[in-house]
């Protein structure tokens, strides 16, 4: 069996508010087959460390924190920010051993990374490019979902947009145009970038009663998508131009940016933390509210036919499947992905 | 197929025994579009019939293309209608360029040309000179009446780089092995555009004296072309970089790339999913997917590795 998750690279464990600084603040997290603790030291800085006693595997996160370290509380043993036990209660020593791995963490656009890889491999340059709830020229809404599926299916999910016709048919989508753009995608290191326009469509569902029944729009997309699972898109609605191809020309009505990062719990379990929202020069009342909701939604729509598929895989193992046209995204990131993760672990 | 472009035969001129240059200019007077030295058009001529011909001005001048044709009456009647039915104020359609013999990257470029093989050479002398970049021009005649461009070849900018050889004085000959042999220079680039036999006997030698393929680079009038549909051998070249790539008979293009370790993307290995999806810089491609639109195909531009071949001897792929 081949290995399932990269280890050199960065994970969202959630958004920075996610790990708080209280005492009961222990954050669990389970990313790429490990369970993990995150959990805030009294000067705010960010600790990830192997959620596991040395001793008897006892959760550390059903532990107390005490200053910048955190206490097992099964038998009272203290580890420090770095892993190491400090004390075990009624011995005058530790044990030699005694201490757990520690992950090098990192907190850059509203969201908190971890680096499943050795900490002094972490490399900072790559985090993906996100956009920022705290960018003050964005309002961005976030929040977060759990998908019970293998984590591919969502990279395949999100290199192939033509699927807002039919999944999200009733809120991103409302129109077959999306099915018919064949994408040119950027090949990066870690992913791809695509830039495109769907052009002279209705108006999205979630916006269709705002507009006549006749007008139409473009929209202008441009994705960066890097491993394992990161979904970077700005999302623009104009006016139609009437035009065949380049840029949208039509007058922006909505500028539109969201963030998403899916983080594999483990082979058939996945958390996503997403935003969405738009530049606050092109917001308008209610519209933050709207598109909250709408995002939402597709995404229930999303985790609906992914448990689906997952579902019919499992029962099915052995069936062969069939590529279409709309494969070359999902090919190219799901090739990349492969390749990092055989470069880790020479046959 | 491209659209064609309708071009004003500005000038028609003798340029040496049974050549004539034609200047062209776009109808509309606008500018034609961009080209690099060893592009061809097409020039669809009276009577429907369409044949290629280089470009051999400067290619900085896109107010007008000059292509060189030789009056062939053995041939299949291109040439003999040009020469005898166009003449200046014509109207013609021609291809936008297309460059399947382009210049690389080197220190230096030794250029041979064989009769109406000038044209292409010609394009890339100026671009060299322009550039300041080394070269030396060998340009093979029959006679030396038959030398085309005299007025151009003989200006300040290419003197002391022309040797003209002619077949009817034997003191002017063409000693190939004498400038290939010894040691292949690095950073030397030979191109060779002319008849077969002159183009043989030039890749010949330059194959004795053991310059690699990547260094050697020729057009003929009549390219051993593919027809679709056969596994034949093919060379894809790396845009940007000296790396030739041989794609051996019955061998994917995508498996001889991996060999050579320039890793694409690949998925579905049948032509259907786009996953390997490679954009296109020189020759055509001989499509065998099914991702591509029938649009898409003809416009040459991009192709995939997995399944489709080449119809040129040479593709150039951009990654």
């Amino acid at each position: 069996m081949a290995e399932t998750f990269l280890k050199n690279a960065w994970y969202c464990a959630g958004w920075r508010d996610d790990v708080g600084l209280g005492q009961k603040d222990l954050v669990e997290r389970r990313i790429a087959g490990q369970s993990l603790l995150l959990y805030r030291t009294a000067e705010g800085a960010l600790v990830a460390m192997e959620d596991r006693c040395p001793h008897r595997s006892a959760p550390l996160s059903l532990g107390r924190k005490e200053g910048d370290a955190v206490r097992c509380m099964y038998h009272g043993m203290l580890f420090g920010p770095d892993g190491i036990c400090r004390a075990v209660p009624g011995m005058a020593q530790p044990p030699e051993g005694a201490r757990v791995p520690a992950f090098a963490t990192c907190e850059k656009d509203g969201w908190i990374w971890v680096w499943m890889g050795k900490p002094e491999d972490a490399d900072e340059s790559l985090i993906c490019e996100a956009y920022s709830p705290y960018d003050p020229d964005l309002n961005l809404r976030a929040n977060s979902i759990r998908i019970e599926t293998n984590y591919r299916q969502e990279i395949a999910n999100l290199a192939d947009l033509s699927h807002i016709s039919w999944v999200h048919d009733e809120t991103f989508g409302g129109t077959d145009g999306w099915a018919f753009i064949k994408p040119r995608h950027k090949r990066q290191a870690r992913g791809i970038e695509t830039r495109y326009v769907v052009r002279d469509i209705p108006s999205p569902r979630f916006t269709a009663h705002m507009f006549p029944k006749e007008a139409r729009f473009d929209i202008q997309v441009h994705v960066r998508l890097t491993v394992p699972c990161n979904f970077i898109m700005n999302f623009r609605i104009h006016e139609a131009d009437g035009l065949e191809s380049g840029d949208a020309q039509g007058a922006l009505l909505l500028d539109t940016y969201t963030s998403q990062a899916v983080t594999p719990r483990d082979e058939g379990t996945l958390d996503y933390y997403f935003s969405w929202g738009t530049s606050t020069e092109t917001e308008f009342p209610g519209v933050i509210d709207l598109m909250y909701r709408t995002n939402f939604d597709a995404f229930l729509e999303d985790k609906r036919i992914l448990e689906g598929q997952r579902r019919r895989q499992l029962e099915y193992p052995d069936a062969p499947q069939i590529d279409i046209v709309h494969d070359a995204g999902p090919g190219q990131m799901l090739w990349v992905l492969d390749k990092l993760i055989a470069a880790e672990n020479p046959a | 197929m491209s659209e064609w472009i309708a071009v004003r035969v500005a000038e028609k001129r003798d340029e040496a025994r049974d050549i004539a240059s034609f200047v062209l200019e776009k109808a509309d007077g606008t500018d034609l579009p961009h080209w690099e030295p060893g592009a061809h058009v097409d020039v669809r001529l009276p009577g429907d019939i369409v044949r290629q011909y280089s470009l051999c001005g400067p290619a900085v001048d896109t107010r007008r293309y000059r292509i060189g044709v030789l009056r062939d009456s053995a041939g299949r009647g291109g040439s003999r209608a040009i020469h005898d039915d166009v003449a200046a104020g014509d109207t013609l359609s021609i291809s936008p360029p297309r460059n399947l013999f382009p210049l690389d990257v080197q220190e230096q470029a030794l250029l041979f040309a064989g009769g109406i093989g000038i044209t292409p050479i010609l394009a890339m002398a100026h671009h060299l000179s322009a550039k300041g970049d080394r070269f030396d021009m060998h340009y093979c005649v029959r006679s030396a009446d038959r030398a085309a461009f005299a007025d151009q070849l003989g200006g300040d900018d290419f003197a002391g780089r022309v040797s003209l050889h002619c077949d009817d004085d034997p003191d002017t000959r063409l000693d190939v092995d004498a400038l290939l042999g010894g040691t292949p220079v690095v950073g030397t680039h030979i191109y060779v555009c002319g008849p077969d036999g002159f183009m043989d006997h030039v890749l010949n030698a330059a194959k004795k004296a053991g310059w690699p393929d990547s260094q050697v680079h020729f057009e003929r009038f009549s390219a051993p072309v593919s027809q679709p549909g056969e596994d034949g051998a093919f060379k894809i070249a790396v845009e940007g970089s000296d790396r030739v790539i041989e794609v051996a008979a019955g061998q994917s293009a995508i498996d001889a790339l991996a060999a050579a370790g320039i890793e694409i993307p690949v998925s579905c290995e049948q032509g259907i999913c786009g996953t390997c999806l490679t954009d296109i810089a020189g020759g055509i491609p001989d499509h065998r997917d099914m991702f591509l639109s029938d649009a898409e195909k003809a416009a040459n531009d991009c192709f995939t590795p997995c399944c489709s071949r080449a119809l040129t001897p040479r593709l150039t792929i951009r990654i």
